[in-house]
């Protein structure tokens, strides 16, 4: 059955105004994607590909984001990403948060990183006991050891809490195949293990 | 031939639109959410060490150590970093100021020198103070006297890149040199030291939101496109 000259034309203007939509939102997302790795690549030569001697300066190294405190690292699941100060929205759509008020990297206590779990942190799913996180600035490079996971609501700021020992909270959303804002956060929890001796001398002083 | 030249169009219109927005989405996280204030100057002004112009300048802070941080002021557009310098948190009577609107606190000018920025605190910043900003100790000196208050001072012409680490000294209205510690208070006021352990942030907000948005548009674009599709199918469909 054709439709009808009247309904094709409204057919028309459908096809026209879902196309409009459907590229517009892959536009999008492609945009936000491809802006996400640029702001990595761009920060990872900032901070990462000057000698260790030369810690860059904020206000004049080329492309480099103040605000960007180092990098996290689990080698056995593949996670690499710069971690920017600051847990909001914007912040996570491009960089892996460090939860502000926690310990900052060299110091004793609880820091906590957020990331997404459906980019950065999406393969936090196969985290493992003993797996290594390594959080690696310019001059310094700390070592954990994953201690423990758990599954919390996003009430139990508990985990944020400062703690004697030094330690690395990260922190996603959980369930990992949920569309949208997941319900629940899935929290990883390490302790420092291993301090490289060029770091150790540094990091004592702050400690 | 032509509708379909005019639906291409549309949807490189769209495209571009797209990129657009996710990409000044992106240019404004730069700012994130951190302390960040616009300042209308109408005179010349010392930031730090660096005079200001007459114009509109943007601040923002850059979080550093429990007892300072670096304040970058940028251009009215936000595209050019002007100067970078240091502060200390600011304390007035026996608590922290907390206000609802940037509020600017300024030394005097003399005959040879402009007005000098002495707190800036920044708006809708809940649980933090002013920033009291730190000049070298020679303009701190001369601040010093002329208000007859302690000004803190970072001993040498600090560099950027020695701002997290430098030590601070205060100096006093008749030109005394001593160590920063935490807090200024009034010159003639006893320093007592605090038995108190030093306060651990509280964390009343949920843990943040981890999920993203750009699979959820990708999808609906997917979504869209094949719903295009079809009706583009039933509109073609032959007789």
């Amino acid at each position: 059955m054709t439709p009808s000259p009247c309904a094709a034309r409204w057919l028309q203007r459908g096809e026209i105004t879902l196309l409009a939509i459907g590229l517009t939102l892959l536009g999008w997302a492609l945009a936000a994607h491809f802006s996400t790795r640029f702001y990595q690549a761009r920060q990872e030569r900032a901070f990462f590909s000057v000698s260790p001697e030369a810690r860059p300066n904020p206000a004049t190294a080329t492309g480099a984001d103040p605000l960007v405190l180092g990098r996290i690292e689990i080698p056995r699941i593949g996670v690499t990403a710069i971690v920017r100060e600051g847990d909001d929205d914007s912040t996570l759509a491009i960089a892996v948060g460090h939860i502000t008020g926690t310990a900052r990297p060299g110091e004793r206590g609880n820091m906590a990183l957020a990331g997404h779990r459906d980019s950065f942190f999406r393969a936090l799913r196969e985290i493992r006991h003993q797996d290594t996180i390594r959080i690696v600035t310019p001059t310094h490079s700390w070592e954990y050891a994953v201690d423990s996971t758990e599954v919390v609501n996003p009430e139990d700021t508990w985990v944020l809490d400062p703690t004697s020992d030094t330690v690395l909270s990260l922190v996603t959303c959980y369930p990992f195949n949920y569309i949208g804002h997941a319900p629940k956060r899935f929290i990883v929890r390490a302790s420092l293990v291993a301090l490289p001796p060029s770091a150790a001398r540094a990091g004592s002083s702050r400690e | 031939m032509k509708r379909r030249t005019s639906c291409l169009a549309i949807g490189l219109c769209t495209v571009l639109l797209g990129v657009a927005l996710a990409t000044t989405a992106n240019a404004q996280s730069m700012g994130g959410t951190h302390e960040q204030g616009l300042i209308n100057l109408t005179e010349p002004l010392d930031v730090g060490g660096t005079v200001l112009q007459p114009g509109d300048y943007n601040i923002i802070v850059v979080p550093g150590r429990l007892n300072r941080n670096m304040l970058q002021v940028w251009n009215a557009d936000a595209t050019e970093l002007l100067t970078t310098l240091l502060s200390v948190p600011h304390v007035e009577g026996p608590s922290e100021v907390r206000v609802p609107e940037n509020r600017y606190i300024y030394y005097p000018a003399s005959e040879d020198s402009p007005r000098a920025l002495r707190t800036w605190f920044a708006s809708n910043t809940p649980n933090s103070g002013g920033h009291d900003i730190v000049y070298s100790k020679a303009r701190a000196m001369e601040l010093a006297a002329r208000v007859a208050e302690p000004v803190v001072a970072i001993p040498d012409e600090g560099k950027v890149a020695e701002f997290e680490t430098a030590p601070l000294v205060v100096v006093t209205p008749d030109k005394k040199v001593v160590p920063y510690k935490e807090k200024v208070v009034p010159y003639k006021e006893e320093v007592k030291p605090k038995a108190e352990p030093v306060k651990v942030a509280e964390y009343r907000k949920p843990l943040p939101q981890t999920a993203s948005n750009v699979p959820l548009h990708a999808a609906l674009g997917l979504l869209s496109l094949l719903g295009a599709l079809g009706l583009g199918v039933l509109v073609r469909r032959p007789v």
